[in-house]
């Protein structure tokens, strides 16, 4: 009885704390106005803003950003650059991979964001995106800020296709940094099989321009496990992938039907024009059964799917492994470890290959056209926003692509022509990697703002300081796609579907994640009839995915 | 109502200001507890409402009734159940196995024959508890995947048998991996606590024993057990108390899918629905199954504390 | 009077014979056997891990998880986790907050465990009903940062040691012992003119040495591994604990590893050697604590002592 009243005790407690708390709502979480935050005037905005001189950047300001490793950003010359440009300095808030997103809701949700929030925002949190931006949580970035003061800003917002996507209600409330690739990638992923060429050419299996047909690269993988040429013995690996491409890549991303995880996770349009969910597709069933296949004879790694961190690189850097999935960027970085480490002897021992599907096509995947987004917090000032996009204007010209790769021009690089890649650096050189030292602790600086414009130092931008390789590579597998040798098929990248909201979408996104969960299980169990499981795991699933392909195709899409 | 009785009443009042007043120092030991359990604890606790809301940026207050949504969404999914069972079934394993073996350590240390070497041996005992589940994960798969050790010697053991053990794609096999390694993390760890409590005991009593002509046996039995028993029965009801965590960290780093439908519990469950899936869930539905949990974790823990009182033990609550 | 002493003095020689002369009988042997087993069973994935920092990575993977004797040894993690110049901004932050926040565990959890043991103090019911719900009922993580927020504590060092009072499972079996303490002591103590303080102070916590030990080394670990106050309330990196910076230095080799992150620069060490050495590093102090706290806990203690 007792017990019972304490209990009652209790709750009166914390009901009547309760009570305490609710007339004033949510704290200083108070609603963020609808309306624009009270700033100083906002006059001077527009034209007058144009990056002329030092003359209208007389007041020092300070802007609060998330960024990763921000013990490594503003530290070096490039600040200094800034500062004196712009006047303009940054506060930097910390993040990381693994807290970036729960810090984010956080603080939004109380109302405590940084001016600018960086965010890695995919299709699948557009929906919150929306949602947010309707209530009030960011600041608008309007047509006006975009004009022939800033002519780069200008041209990506008015040719992006993302700015639609970004928009909410017709307003854009966040900034797409944009992938830095040329036209002839067609925004298509960069995620390839790399693979040991050293070890094909000794099964001696190789082709030229490592163009394999399906057959030829199965049959590949298969005599490089009998014939072992790198010795590992039953420690050895065929085909490995990293835990976000297991087990799509194997078949399922380079073959016809459309998969979930390479960066695309959606619903696609069949010849009529419906929406229909790729796993109930025969083509991805075929691709099931290919990939079950592979698995079962030990093509697949085994163990792959008890992965959890960087093991499939490791396995490849260790040699292994004769394939990994894996992105473009990787290239030098792996490259060179495997050379200190003699695992190779030269870097084009280890490269890309170009697998066509079974029906012969060469599938390429398209993605979204940006990699990260800014948005503005409400609360930040008419003043900040202008500093702030001058800023990024500045990024996109050849001083500033510079700036950022190089630091100080007359200190640390000297300009030999019109490029963005035509200077001599003054940085030390080590004879014994024969390649430049880079004195920032942060080589990706701005890189949150900007990843590409050309600034990113991987892609289009190849300065005296990088290791052509990767670039070599990656150029050859555009100009590839560029030929027309091999026939290419480009999976869309549907905007209207990946950002798109209807309310069984928003519960349930695309399924993709738990269809790919159901392969995984069935990967594991030898002996079965594949398709038929298939067959069972999609009806099981299908009462639900219906819903949302209804909202879809009666045009419930918002 | 007589002037006697008011006398009593008024002669009542003033002893209970006296007695406070007795306990005056005892009021101000406790103070700073109360005052932190209030402002980090009772202060936030209007959120709970959450559980029931739709979360507005406007405010936890401001924020619409969603009509038990969260929890209408939870029992809706499929796998919610299954994963429930797999956290109650796991944490009961876990129980039975992994909560009386730091016990059963503790008394063999206190056994061992050389002081040194069980120092040793007790300090080596507590290292696997720094080690983080990320990195066991990496060391597991090692031990005991396809190609693994463990794999290797099970099939030089028994060829047959042994290709059929695959410890961490088999979910009923899993389970037991799932207890053992964390028994083997946490027990050195846990030995501690029960070894500070054979140290409290009174050594007197075991020499009095020792001239009764007590056998070691005995005097486990008569002394060092009963001497613990009220540390085992708190930690017992506190342990069932947690009945529905089922240790995420550890299971979100080794599962893999053709586990998860013995292995997968409610946190890497709800795990995977908000961060992998969808964004489909708000703030309220983490909320929403917090709440779940812990009344289900307050009920076990009251009968476990009931169970205890029973068996004649001081109670916790 | 003497009589008795000198048969107490007997006495004592005879137990302390008896135990010395003790036969290493079969038992001793299987005990001895079964715990050294388990030390080998702990040890060996415990130097796996070990090896895992030391060991080059190529030659670490290629051994398929078994290796006795290390054939090579890099200290490139190392040398990589101490590059970073958060280690030492960070050791002095965890430093300082498992110091601090130790001795304001240990304070709160004695003070409040004896006051618990009062059983007929007015009120006493419904405090210690209200201290254990809080166990299970939390408001969650959103009015948590508002009150945070509210009392000004983002972004300091108090935000990891105030929040962390006390832990109520510690407290519990502290208070439990407290009273398992036969209460003559106590009334003795009294009569002799004693108030609660000195009581606490000079007879029980003597008493209870080996678990104040104990909570110390608990509470010192919890303490010394915190980083979710500072992952959420620490917005200024240099400000963050040895862990955090950890974690960022994980994450970062981690992450960029198994996202697809084009245009991102990567570290160019491997991830598991990075994540063991840090991990080493960050509990190396933790493990020397123990065993200076170890002798608390291993040998007995006598009530007799403590009376005279």
């Amino acid at each position: 009885m007792k017990k019972f009243l304490t209990l009652g005790l209790a709750l009166l407690l914390v009901l009547s704390i309760a009570a305490c708390q609710s007339p004033t709502p949510g704290g200083e979480s108070a609603a963020p106005a609808t309306d624009k935050p009270a700033t100083s005037a906002p006059a001077e905005g527009g034209a007058t803003a144009a990056p002329e001189g030092g003359s209208n950047y007389d007041t020092p300001l300070t802007v609060s950003m998330n960024v990763l490793n921000a013990e490594k950003n503003g530290i070096d010359v490039r600040h200094e650059i800034v500062k004196e440009l712009f006047n303009l300095s940054f506060d930097y808030v910390p993040i990381d991979w693994s807290d970036w997103n729960t810090k984010i809701s956080t603080w939004v949700a109380t109302d405590d964001a940084p001016d600018l929030i960086w965010w890695d925002l995919k299709g699948q949190q557009a929906q919150q995106y929306a949602d947010w931006a309707r209530q009030g949580a960011f600041a608008p970035l309007d047509a006006k800020y975009f004009n022939e003061s800033r002519p780069n800003l200008t041209k990506t917002y008015e040719s992006s296709k993302s700015i639609d996507a970004l928009s909410v209600d017709g307003v854009l409330y966040s900034w797409p940094a944009m992938r830095a690739n040329p036209p002839e990638a067609q925004s298509c992923y960069t995620s390839h099989w790399s693979y040991r060429r050293d070890w094909a050419k000794a099964v001696g299996l190789y082709k030229e321009g490592d163009i394999y047909t399906w057959d030829e690269w199965v049959n590949l993988v298969r005599e490089v496990l009998k014939q072992d040429p790198g010795g590992n013995k039953d420690a050895g690996a065929g085909l490995v992938m990293p835990t976000w491409g297991f087990p799509h890549a194997a078949a399922l991303f380079v073959g016809p039907p459309a998969a979930e995880g390479n960066e695309t996770s959606s619903y696609i349009k069949d010849d009529s024009g419906k929406y229909i969910w790729p796993p109930a597709t025969e083509a991805f069933k075929q691709g099931v059964k290919v990939t079950y296949d592979m698995y079962q004879e030990g093509l697949i790694y085994k163990d792959n799917m008890l992965f959890n961190a960087s093991e499939a690189e490791n396995m490849i850097k260790s040699g292994l492994a004769f394939a990994d999935y894996n992105v473009t960027g990787s290239l030098n970085d792996w490259t060179t470890t495997m050379l200190q480490d003699g695992v190779i002897k030269d870097r084009s021992d280890f490269g890309i290959a170009i697998v066509t599907s079974w029906d012969g096509n060469w599938y390429m995947t398209q993605t979204e056209d940006y990699w990260t987004v800014t948005a503005l917090s409400h609360k930040i000032s008419e003043e900040k926003i202008e500093r702030v996009l001058d800023f990024w204007e500045y990024l996109h010209t050849t001083d500033g692509i510079r700036m950022r790769a190089w630091g100080r021009e007359g200190v640390d690089f000297e300009v030999t022509g019109p490029n963005p890649e035509d200077v001599k650096l003054n940085w030390e050189f080590n004879e014994a990697t024969q390649s430049y030292v880079n004195p920032f602790t942060n080589i990706s600086e701005f890189g949150e703002a900007n990843a590409a414009c050309g600034a990113v130092m991987n892609s289009v931008l190849i300065g005296p300081d990088a290791i052509p390789y990767m670039f070599e590579e990656r150029n050859r597998l555009w100009s590839t796609m560029a030929s027309g040798q091999v026939p290419v098929v480009i999976k869309e990248f549907d905007y209207v579907v990946s950002f798109g909201s209807a309310p069984n979408k928003d519960k349930n996104g695309s399924f993709g994640s738990t269809s790919k969960e159901k392969l995984v299980a069935l990967l594991a169990q030898p002996g079965i009839d594949i398709e038929a499981e298939w067959d069972k795991v999609v009806a099981s699933m299908m009462p639900e995915v219906q819903k949302v392909l209804d909202e879809l195709n009666n045009g419930e899409l918002k | 109502m007589t002037a006697q009785s008011l006398a009593g009443l008024r002669r009542a009042r003033r002893n209970i200001w006296r007695e406070i007043y007795n306990y005056r120092w005892i009021y101000l030991m406790i103070l700073p507890t109360l005052v932190f359990i209030f402002l980090f604890k009772y202060m936030p606790m209007y959120g709970i409402q959450l559980a029931f809301k739709n979360y507005k940026l406007a405010g936890i207050a401001a924020s619409p009734w969603n009509d038990f949504a969260h929890f209408k969404y939870m029992m809706d999914e499929p796998e919610f159940l299954p994963a429930l069972r797999n956290t109650v079934l796991i944490s009961f394993m876990r129980i039975l196995v992994g909560f009386p073996f730091p016990i059963f350590l503790a008394l063999l240390i206190n056994e061992c024959y050389t002081p040194r070497y069980r120092r040793v041996l007790q300090t080596i005992y507590t290292f696997p508890h720094f080690l983080s589940w990320v990195l066991l994960a990496g060391i597991m798969l090692n031990l005991l995947g396809s190609t693994g050790m463990v794999r290797k010697v099970a099939m030089v053991l028994n060829p047959e048998a042994g290709q059929n053990w695959n410890f961490l794609y088999d979910g009923n096999i899993y389970r037991w991996v799932l207890v053992l390694s964390d028994m083997w993390k946490e027990a050195g760890w846990g030995t501690i606590i029960y070894l500070a409590a054979v140290s409290g005991i009174d050594q007197s009593l075991y020499e009095a024993a020792v001239i009764d002509g007590c056998n070691r046996w005995q005097k486990i039995v008569n002394i060092t057990l009963p001497g613990i028993v009220s540390m085992i029965s708190i930690q017992f009801v506190l342990r069932v108390g947690y009945i529905m965590e089922g240790g995420f960290d550890q299971v979100f780093n080794t599962y893999t899918p053709p586990v998860y439908e013995k292995g997968d519990i409610i946190d890497t469950y709800i795990y995977r629905i908000s961060f992998v899936r969808t964004s489909g869930v708000d703030l309220g539905f983490s909320t929403a199954v917090g709440l779940f949990k812990n009344v289900i974790n307050f009920v076990m823990m009251l009968s476990a504390n009931l169970f205890v009182r029973s068996l004649g033990q001081e109670a916790v609550l | 009077m003497a009589q008795t002493a000198i048969n107490n003095k007997a006495l004592t020689d005879k137990v302390a014979r008896k135990n010395r002369i003790r036969h290493f009988g079969v038992v001793d042997f299987f005990i001895l056997l079964f715990l050294s087993l388990w030390g080998l069973l702990i040890l060996y994935p415990f130097y796996n891990a070990v090896l895992v920092s030391i060991v080059p990575n190529t030659i670490y993977q290629r051994s398929q998880g078994f290796m006795l004797i290390p054939p090579a040894i890099t200290w490139d993690s190392y040398a990589f986790t101490f590059k970073n110049s958060l280690i030492f901004t960070g050791y002095r932050t965890t430093v300082i907050v498992t110091v601090l926040g130790t001795a304001y565990n240990m304070a709160m959890t004695v003070l409040c465990g004896y006051a618990l043991t009062k059983t007929g103090m007015p009120g006493i019911k419904v405090m210690r009903f209200a201290l254990i719900f809080t166990m299970w009922f939390s408001g969650g993580l959103i009015p948590y940062y508002l009150q945070i927020k509210d009392l000004h504590l983002t972004d300091s060092l108090l935000v990891m040691v105030l929040p962390m009072g006390v832990n109520l499972m510690y407290l519990l079996i502290i208070s439990d012992n407290f009273r398992s303490i036969p209460p003559s002591l106590e009334e003795s103590a009294k009569i002799d003119g004693a108030n609660d303080w000195t009581i606490l102070l000079r007879i029980l916590l003597p008493l209870c040495l080996p678990l104040l030990a104990t909570f110390t080394l608990y509470y010192a670990v919890e303490r010394w591994n915190e980083w979710y106050h500072a992952m959420l309330f620490i917005k200024t990196s240099s400000k963050w604990p040895l862990q955090n910076v950890l974690r960022t230095i994980i994450n970062d080799v981690n992450m960029l590893a198994t996202m697809n992150v084009p245009g991102q620069a990567r570290p160019d060490v491997q991830g598991d050697s990075i994540k063991m050495s840090s991990i080493i590093v960050s509990m190396l102090p933790m493990m020397c604590l123990y065993p200076f706290l170890q002798r608390y806990f291993l040998s007995g203690l006598t009530l007799g002592a403590v009376k005279e």
